[in-house]
This record gives C-alpha cells, structure tokens and sequence, in this order.
C-alpha cells in the first residue's frame, strides 16, 4: 500500500499531470475568492472537460480545485469583507477585523499558512485510514449497503439549513428525479412521456451545471452589484506576505493540530461541511482560549483555529466518498460523477482494487495543501483584483462555459435544455429558501438506495426483516438515531 | 395566501401528478418482486409529508424563514432565462460562433447596463461577447479537441 501511495506523488512528477494539478489549483483560488462562485461550481464546470482527460488528470485536477477552492473562500472575505464561499465567514470575521487594523497581509498569510497545515494533516488522514475503513467496508452485504445510503440520505435531510420539511421535499424531489428513464433491474421505461431522450434518464452533468451555474446566474440576476467594487484597492508588497513566526508560536501548534483533527472528523459526517469544520473549531479554540476576548476582534488564534479546520476537512470529506460511497457534500458529490464518468464507482472495493489509480488523488491534495501557502507569497497582492472582477465578464462567461460544456460533454441539445430546465426549477426553490444539496445527492443516491432496497428484498422474497438481519445494518441504523439526535434535536439546544 | 403556501400546494401538485404516473406502472410485487414502482410510490409518500410539513406550519404562522439575501426575484433573471432559451433554440441552426457572440452580448449588457447605462453598455458588451466566444473556441475546441456546431442556416 505504501508503495502505491508513493507512486500517486511519482505520477505527479509527469509534466502533463503537474501542469493539471498547478491548473486546478489556479481555477479553484478565482472560483473560490470571488464571491458568488464556490469550488463546487469550479468542479461542475470542469465535469465536461473530465469528458476528454485521462482520469489521473482528472481526479488530481479536481481535488486541487477542492483545496484551493476552500481556501480561497477566505480570501475576500478578509479583504473586502465578502467571504467568498459560506466557510470562509467565520474568518471573514476575524480577518477583516484584522485587515481594518492595517494588519490584511498578515491575516491572509496565517489564513493560508493554517490552511496549508489543515490542509496537508487531512491529506495524511485520508492516506492512512481510508485504506483500513475500505476493507471494513468490504464485509458489508446489500441490506448493509441499503442501510449506509439510508443514512446518507437521512443524514443529508438533517443537517441541511433551514426547515427540515423542505430539506424532506428536495430530497424527495433529487430522488424522484433519479427514477425517470429506464429501471435499471426490469425491462421497464419509468416516468419518460414516451420521450427517446427521457427514457435515457436524467444525467448527472445537466443536473450539475443546472443546480449550480444555471441557477447561480439567475440568481445573480436578482442580485445588485457588489459593494467590493467600490472598495478602494489594497496595496501591499510580497514580502507583507510572510508569516510572522512570533505570532505563529503564540497560537501554538496544538490549535492548529486539534483544529484540524475537528476538520477531518466532520468533514467524515455526511453532510459535515467545511462551514460546520470552521464553526466547531473556532468555538473549541475560544473555549481554551487564554484571550477568548480577542475573539471576534480579529484573533489571531480564531482565524487560525477555523482555517485549519475548513481544509483539513478536504481530506476527511473523501474518506467516506471513496470506501463507502457516500458523498458527504456538494462537492464530493459531483467528484462522485467525476469517477463514476470514468467506470469507477466509490464504495467498498474500489480502493483495494483500484488503489493505484487513486493514489494520485490523495498525493495531489497533499500538494495543493501545500501550494495554498505558496500562492500567498506569490499572489497576494493581486487577490484583492479577483474581488472586483467586472460582473459582466464574469456571468456572461459562466453562462456560456456552462451550456457550451453541457453540449460538448454530450453533444445534445436536449441536453441543454434540460440544463436550463434543472436551472430554474432549482431558482425556484431558493426562491423559496429551499436548500439545494439534498436535491442533488436525491439524484446521485437514488439509484443506489433503489437498487439495494430492491435487492435485498428480492434475495430475501419480501421480507422486511433482512434490513435489520446483521449487526452492520443494526449498527448504521443506531447510528441514523444518533446523527438525528445529535445533529438535530441537540444542536437546536444548544443553539 | 403566502407564496410558501402556494409553493407547497404546487409542490403538492407534482407530487399528485408522479402518483398519477407511477400507478400505471406494474404494482409492487405484483410479479413477485418489488418492481419498478415501490421506489416511486414510496417517494410519493415523503415528498407529500414533506410538502405538507411545509404547508402546515406556513398556515400556522410557526415557519421560520432563513434571510437569503442572494435570492431575489428579479426581472433580469427572466430576461437571463429567454436569452438562454434562444440560445439553446438557435445553438445548432446558427452554429457556435453567432449564437454564442449573441448570448454573451446579452447577458453581459445585462449585468454591465447596471454599472455603465444601457448605450454605454453595448460598445463594452460587445467587447466582452468576443472575447468570450473566442476564449470558449480556445477551450473547447483548440484544447480539448472537442466538436461544436458551425450552422446550418
């Protein structure tokens, strides 16, 4: 195993290959510092090109756009107090704090240098406990496979914002949507209008580019123009950029290190999230705190407590990905297309099987960790430019990257019409603050939980016992209680 | 009534729509599987009592809202979505080039009128539509070799 894992950093020694990982990294730092764009929109728009990759290129340009992406999402928020992604707020918090107090350059380099180290101590996790976690997996059977989404699905419908209710109705609908087209165990065409495109089902790239390009720039449609534009520019030179190791020492190695440890384990949960990585370990950082005062007036311990967090919760948000199947968020979620758009299907086996192929995916978010630090020195002065990017050039891009890529990954026209249509379906309910990651891991689970469900029930003729006949499946279930307990019912308390 | 209210009855509506579609598919175990139709009947089930949660605490007055301050109505989106509409419809007929150069010109000018005016606006967008379309060639066609319609018309 060691020498495979190797091998996944020999492989980014392949000019082609660097040149892909150095590629993903530079698209996630733009899609992850400018406000309105996320890692997760970098990816989707990517899924078309994945089409004509070779997947090693594939897989390390994506996870270099997962590290950077997030990182990024801090970016403006220290600078021009607009985090770019949700988990950078509780840095935008302290950041800008820090940057009214003519301190920016300092707060974006310990920003990445916490980044960096989140980063590459999730990287390690993941290297050296997803192998062990996917032989566990392999002793699952099917109505343990069934009980694993269940929970997924459960799980999805729990954390997500907002009311409960409507996270029940997207995911409902997300599944609902993976059951049109043709039934994948009977000779039976299901909800197609007697369609010739239909009964192909609905593919995962319109639903991608749908529930995030399209709906992202109808929404900015309704959005006014940001107030980052007006903020006078910010200069600095390189050298601001390098962190002053004095403050380093005062936040201690362990606020980093437990920081990160928090990361990796919520980003494991289903439905974890880098802003629940973020938020989790700012408060434990403030509860140990010798200056808990400084908090919210631009710490130097919080804003590093919360970065390691959100990065080193990359590398915990694979680990269910790749042994169990799971795709704990949105992102996740599409490189969970991205294999499957390559024949690979995450879950128990793939990483005995296909390790080699893997392992460079692994080696190149260590990387990107990695790099996060380096960019600042490199581009730090010019972060503050990606803020007040001109909204003309930027939507009309999205708009044309995101229909053109649909057509050229699938070259069909219904295609982009059921882009659009998945679009403003998906306005529609944020219109209606109804969340829209249940909605797409509805359509990536759904086959799975069908087929499992369908499975068992046919190995066992109907009866509804074999989902509780193994301790695995009891286990998950005790498990679904504790997360609807815990992530639900306890959280509101404590709120 | 509130628009949450009115989403959720229309949510009810769908969900009334794909009973409808899934009980002319064979019942379940029927054939002595579970068949084809559990699954959707099941989903029926949940988006229902989902919807119905909703529309519940909408007409008690105990549903709280989340402020999104990034989702408002707004009458640019409808204009985003006819222009994208057009572009879908004459993406094949007119071929890559002029239906992108159209697209991009519009949903720039409707960003950039905001910013410059709207007569202003067009020298800029028109810019921006050039670039745009050359740089989405460069991607999909000069770099991954990938095959985009040039028109019929």
């Amino acid at each position: 195993m060691f020498a495979e894992l190797m091998g996944g950093f020999a492989a980014l020694a392949n000019p082609e290959t660097f040149l892909y990982l150095v590629g993903g990294f530079l698209m996630g730092l733009v899609f992850g510092a400018i406000p309105g764009l996320t890692a997760t929109l970098a990816i989707a728009l990517l899924l078309p090109f994945t089409f004509a990759m070779e997947l090693t290129n594939a897989l390390v340009m994506v996870m270099a756009i997962f590290m950077s992406g997030i990182y990024a999402g801090s970016v403006t928020g220290i600078t021009v107090n607009i985090p770019g992604a949700a988990s950078g707020a509780i840095t935008t918090m302290e950041g800008y704090a820090l940057m009214k107090r003519g301190q920016g350059a300092q707060a974006l380099s310990l920003d990445a240098l916490a980044s960096s180290i989140g980063g590459v101590l999730g990287a390690a996790v993941l290297m050296f406990v997803a192998v062990p976690m996917s032989q566990f997996a392999l002793m699952f059977h099917t109505p343990d496979k069934f009980a694993l989404v269940f929970m997924a699905v459960v799980t999805v419908v729990i954390v997500a914002k907002g009311s409960i209710w409507k996270s029940l109705v997207t995911v409902s609908l997300g599944l609902m949507i993976s059951t049109v087209g043709f039934d994948n165990m009977v000779a039976q065409g299901r909800f197609d209008f007697g369609s010739a495109n239909l009964i192909e089902g609905v593919q995962l790239l319109p639903a991608v580019i749908g529930l995030f390009a399209i709906c992202e720039l109808l929404l900015q449609g309704g959005a006014k123009a940001r107030t980052a534009a007006d903020t006078p520019a910010f200069r600095v030179r390189h050298k601001d950029f390098w962190p002053n190791w004095k403050e380093v020492r005062e936040i201690g190695f362990l606020t980093y290190l437990k920081s990160s440890v928090i990361g990796v384990m919520i980003g494991m949960l289903p439905g974890g999230g880098a802003s629940m990585a973020s938020f989790v370990a700012y408060a434990e950082a403030k509860r140990v705190s010798k200056k808990p005062e400084e908090y919210g007036n631009g710490s130097h311990e919080g804003l590093a407590a919360a970065e390691s967090a959100n990065n080193a919760m990359c590398g915990g948000a694979v680990v269910p990905l790749l042994t169990l199947g799971i795709p704990g968020d949105s992102v996740t979620a599409i490189i969970f297309g991205v294999l499957l758009i390559h024949g690979l299907v995450p879950g128990p086996g793939l990483l005995t099987s296909e390790m080699a192929t893997i392992a460079p995916m692994f080696a190149a978010l260590m990387v990107a960790a990695v790099f996060v630090f380096l960019s600042v020195l490199v581009f730090g002065p010019y972060y503050i430019w990606l803020a007040r990017m001109n909204r003309g050039v930027l939507y009309a891009f999205i708009a044309m990257i995101a229909m053109v890529g649909t057509y050229a990954s699938t070259y069909s026209v219904f295609q982009m019409w059921m882009a659009l249509a998945i679009g403003i379906f998906a306005w529609a309910l944020r219109l209606m603050s109804y969340p829209l990651v249940p909605l797409l891991m509805g359509i990536i689970l759904g086959p799975y939980l069908e087929l499992y469900m369908r499975r068992s029930l046919i190995t066992s003729n109907g009866d509804i016992m074999t989902f509780f006949s193994s301790p695995i499946s009891i286990g998950l279930y005790v498990m679904t209680l504790l997360f609807i307990y815990f992530l639900r019912f306890k959280s509101q308390k404590v709120s | 009534m509130k628009p949450q209210a009115v989403f959720a009855l229309l949510i009810l509506a769908l969900d009334a729509a794909y009973l409808q579609q899934a009980l002319e598919l064979p019942l379940p175990f029927a054939r002595g599987e579970p068949g084809p139709s559990l699954m959707p009947l099941v989903l029926v089930l949940t988006l229902g009592i989902g919807a119905l949660g909703v529309l519940v605490q909408e007409l008690r007055g105990t549903a709280e809202h989340e402020d999104d301050e990034d989702a408002n109505f707004s009458l640019r989106s409808i204009a985003l979505i006819g222009l994208t509409c057009g572009f879908v419809w004459a993406f094949e007929p007119l071929g890559y080039w002029y239906a992108t150069l159209f697209y991009a010109f519009g949903v720039a000018w409707l960003f950039e009128q905001e910013r410059l005016g709207p007569a202003r606006a067009v020298l800029t967008s028109a810019l921006i539509s050039v670039g745009i379309a050359g740089v989405g060639w460069l991607f999909f066609v000069t770099l991954f070799d990938l095959f985009l319609p040039e028109g019929y018309l």
